[in-house]
């Protein structure tokens, strides 16, 4: 699979260790990219050297084999675009600035985009001043999926969207990404990223962290449990016996947590039952725990 | 005529006929001096006409009588009278009582009147009323568009509104907005902040406009890890809204208004934002906050309302909302013969998925260890927990039948 999106050893130093330094990733076509990271971490930097507004100190950024920055406006014409903050010009109704941004993308079939103005609940006629956070935040995910272009910029597009509708904006991502189009997105929300990316990137301090993929998650699912157990010995001799992975024990509170492989629940649920419980739990081992658990161990220095 | 008067008292328990009577209160007053005067004059002349000159018994005995008559009416009157006051002190407390269960500005910090803002094409507030107790956090959920933004401007006095009333701590917040601005916290939605300045500059100038004392400063920058460093124009959506945090928390106010406080900032700030919150609500802040993240209003909000298409449609306390919430696990089995045996058992079955050999069963922590060991004699291909979440209480307030036009 070619990759549609190459970053190699960019860097842009704002000075004060602000900035992105030594990024290299690639976003193969036909896959959902996500992109997670404290605030100032340096997403909205990156996707704006994709976009071309910004030139590197160093390295270099492609979008399909073009220079993102000498190429702008090809590349522009490949991206669909969901900036960070949204400004919208001032040409009064949504109405009319769809139809500017219809005439410059050269669209003349106005049904897909009538299906998402559907779908998002969009009142186009409201004047664009008077619009509210959620509604420029749907209008910009209408202006940049319009004319279903083959790669996907957004920046946070979930910002300030209700939960109905970030749903709504996730099924319009897994429907581009069925069609074999590229997505690369920044996001706080994990349950989004979970729901769409392929891979997911985590940065802090302009720096990339990890690179998880989607596969690395469903190779060999595993289950997170909390068992509050009736008393100390009990707890004990459990944690002892056990072939599954103890990774934590509370005597003070009788927990317990224990990493158990899918395929050996039954087993499991079979050396448990020996034991009179208090209680148990399920965690899920999510995107989230593991953003927190290497962001947080990373911030420690 | 004075017996009358109290009795009109005592049968009417209505606030508003308290008022009228209240009116009626200094009439009686009066009666009362004048009766006092005449009964006076009774008893003097009673005593000039028994202490005369040449008294004989007769004249004894009546000055005797008229004067105790006149005693007598003295007593009887400023027993009345004072019957009357204690009944108008007692129709106060009653009076009291009415405005704190109507909501009266007397109880609410924020007070919000059958607030009406139209803006056409069916878009605005449409007879939004609410109050907000002292120490109270509110939280406001609903779609976009539902008009949270719209309501929180009037509370800021940035707008005026059509119909309605909008107070804060009993000032009106249109007529008093330069007050309003000056004691209260507000977080706006869509953060736009003075371009051209660099954070310190930014925050110094909103320190001196709060006159915030340096500690207050040094502590929210630290907690919010604010950059001060560099131009605002070049920070990200992110740093900007950690400022905006920073400067609407600076003055210490005792009503906050946060617009979506923690969009844009990444989990690890929502985090501390929350925990933050949780502080100033131990101070007694009284906090209205509107959000999409149902985690962190469920983590915060007292009280619950609903907007939507700019009508408040329900608000719930924390504590429904919690009953709500029970542990649920759902199970999957290997195959059908499995599944269904384990139908047969005695679970409490929320959901049931046949064609997925999967079911969904609620069991609180005094149910687990039967489900475990009831659970070893089937064959399970996985079993976690479903965390039932405010979003599935509150997604069917969510949804529209609204039909929207597209483009021709």
């Amino acid at each position: 699979m070619s990759n549609a999106i190459e970053v190699k050893n960019l860097t842009k130093d704002y000075g004060k260790g602000r900035g992105i330094f030594d990024f290299t990733f690639d976003v193969k076509e036909g896959e959902v990219f996500g992109l997670v990271g404290t605030n100032g971490s340096g997403k909205t930097t990156t996707i704006r050297h994709i976009m071309g507004f910004l030139k590197g100190d160093k390295g270099t950024v492609t979008v399909r084999g073009l220079d993102a920055y000498k190429n702008a406006a090809e590349v522009k014409k490949l991206v669909g675009y969901v900036p960070g903050q949204i400004d919208f010009p001032d040409v009064g109704s949504g109405v009319s600035f769809l139809k500017i941004q219809a005439d410059l993308l050269g669209l003349k079939d106005f049904t897909y985009m009538n299906g998402l103005i559907d779908r998002l609940k969009i009142d186009v006629t409201a004047p664009l001043r008077r619009m509210s956070k959620g509604m420029k935040q749907k209008m910009a995910l209408v202006a940049a999926f319009m004319a279903q272009p083959d790669i996907y910029l957004l920046d946070e597009p979930s910002t300030g969207l209700d939960p109905l509708m970030r749903d709504v904006m996730i099924d319009m991502i897994n429907e581009q990404k069925a069609q074999g189009k590229t997505v690369f997105m920044s996001s706080h929300v994990f349950k989004e990223l979970e729901d769409t990316c392929d891979a997911v990137m985590f940065i802090h301090d302009g720096k990339i962290i990890n690179t998880v993929r989607r596969s690395d998650f469903a190779a060999d699912p595993h289950e997170t449990y909390i068992i509050t157990f009736r008393n100390k010995s009990d707890l004990k001799s459990f944690a002892a016996k056990t072939g599954e992975t103890v990774t934590g024990t509370d005597e003070n509170t009788l927990k317990l947590n224990v990493n158990v492989a899918v395929k050996r629940i039954n087993g499991f649920l079979k050396e448990l039952s020996a034991f009179p419980i208090a209680g148990l739990s399920h965690e899920n081992y999510s995107l989230e725990k593991y953003y927190m658990n290497n962001i947080e161990t990373s911030e420690v220095k | 005529m004075k017996k009358k008067e109290k009795m009109r008292i005592g049968g009417e328990l209505n606030a508003e006929k308290q008022l009228r009577n209240e009116r009626l209160a200094k009439p009686v007053k009066i009666f009362a001096y004048v009766v006092g005067v005449i009964a006076m004059f009774i008893m003097g002349a009673g005593m000039s006409i028994s202490l005369a000159e040449n008294t004989g018994v007769f004249r004894l005995v009546l000055g005797s009588v008229v004067g105790i008559i006149g005693i007598g009416l003295m007593v009887a009157n400023s027993f009345i009278y004072k019957a009357i006051v204690a009944k108008k002190i007692y129709h106060q407390d009653i009076l009291d009582e009415a405005e704190a269960n109507r909501g009266g500005s007397e109880e609410g910090v924020i007070e919000v009147k059958n607030l009406t803002k139209n803006y056409g094409h069916g878009r605005g507030v449409f007879d939004v009323s609410f109050s907000v107790k002292k120490g109270e956090v509110f939280g406001f959920l609903g779609p976009n568009g539902a008009g949270k933004s719209t309501t929180m401007r009037h509370l800021m006095g940035f707008s005026k509104p059509q119909n309605g009333d909008c107070f804060i701590n009993g000032m009106d917040c249109w007529a008093n907005h330069a007050e309003i601005m000056k004691s209260v916290g507000y977080l706006p939605g869509e953060v736009a902040l003075p371009e051209g300045v660099s954070g310190k500059s930014f925050l110094d100038i909103m320190k001196k406009l709060r006159s915030s004392p340096d500690d207050r400063c040094q502590e929210l920058l630290k907690t919010f890890e604010v950059t001060t460093a560099g131009s605002v124009k070049r920070m990200s959506i992110g740093e900007k809204r950690k400022l905006a945090v920073a400067a609407a928390f600076m003055g210490n106010p005792d009503v906050l208004l946060l617009d979506e406080p923690t969009s844009g900032l990444d989990p690890v700030m929502q985090e501390v934002f929350i925990e933050f919150i949780r502080g100033e609500k131990a101070k007694g802040k009284t906090i209205l906050l509107s959000s999409h993240i149902f985690s962190e209003v469920e983590a915060l909000c007292d009280r619950i309302a609903i907007i939507k298409d700019g009508k408040i449609v329900s608000v719930v306390s924390a504590d429904e909302v919690k009953h709500y919430k029970r542990k649920t696990f759902v199970i999957t089995f290997a195959d059908e013969k499995n599944y269904k045996k384990f139908v047969g058992e005695p679970f409490e079955f929320r959901e049931i998925f046949p064609d997925e050999f999967k079911v969904e069963i609620a069991a609180d922590d005094s149910k687990c260890d039967g489900l475990v060991k009831a659970l070893t004699k089937y064959n399970v291909l996985n079993f976690v927990e479903h965390q039932q979440t405010l979003e599935e209480y509150f997604m069917n307030f969510y949804k529209s039948d609204k039909k929207f036009g597209g483009i021709k």
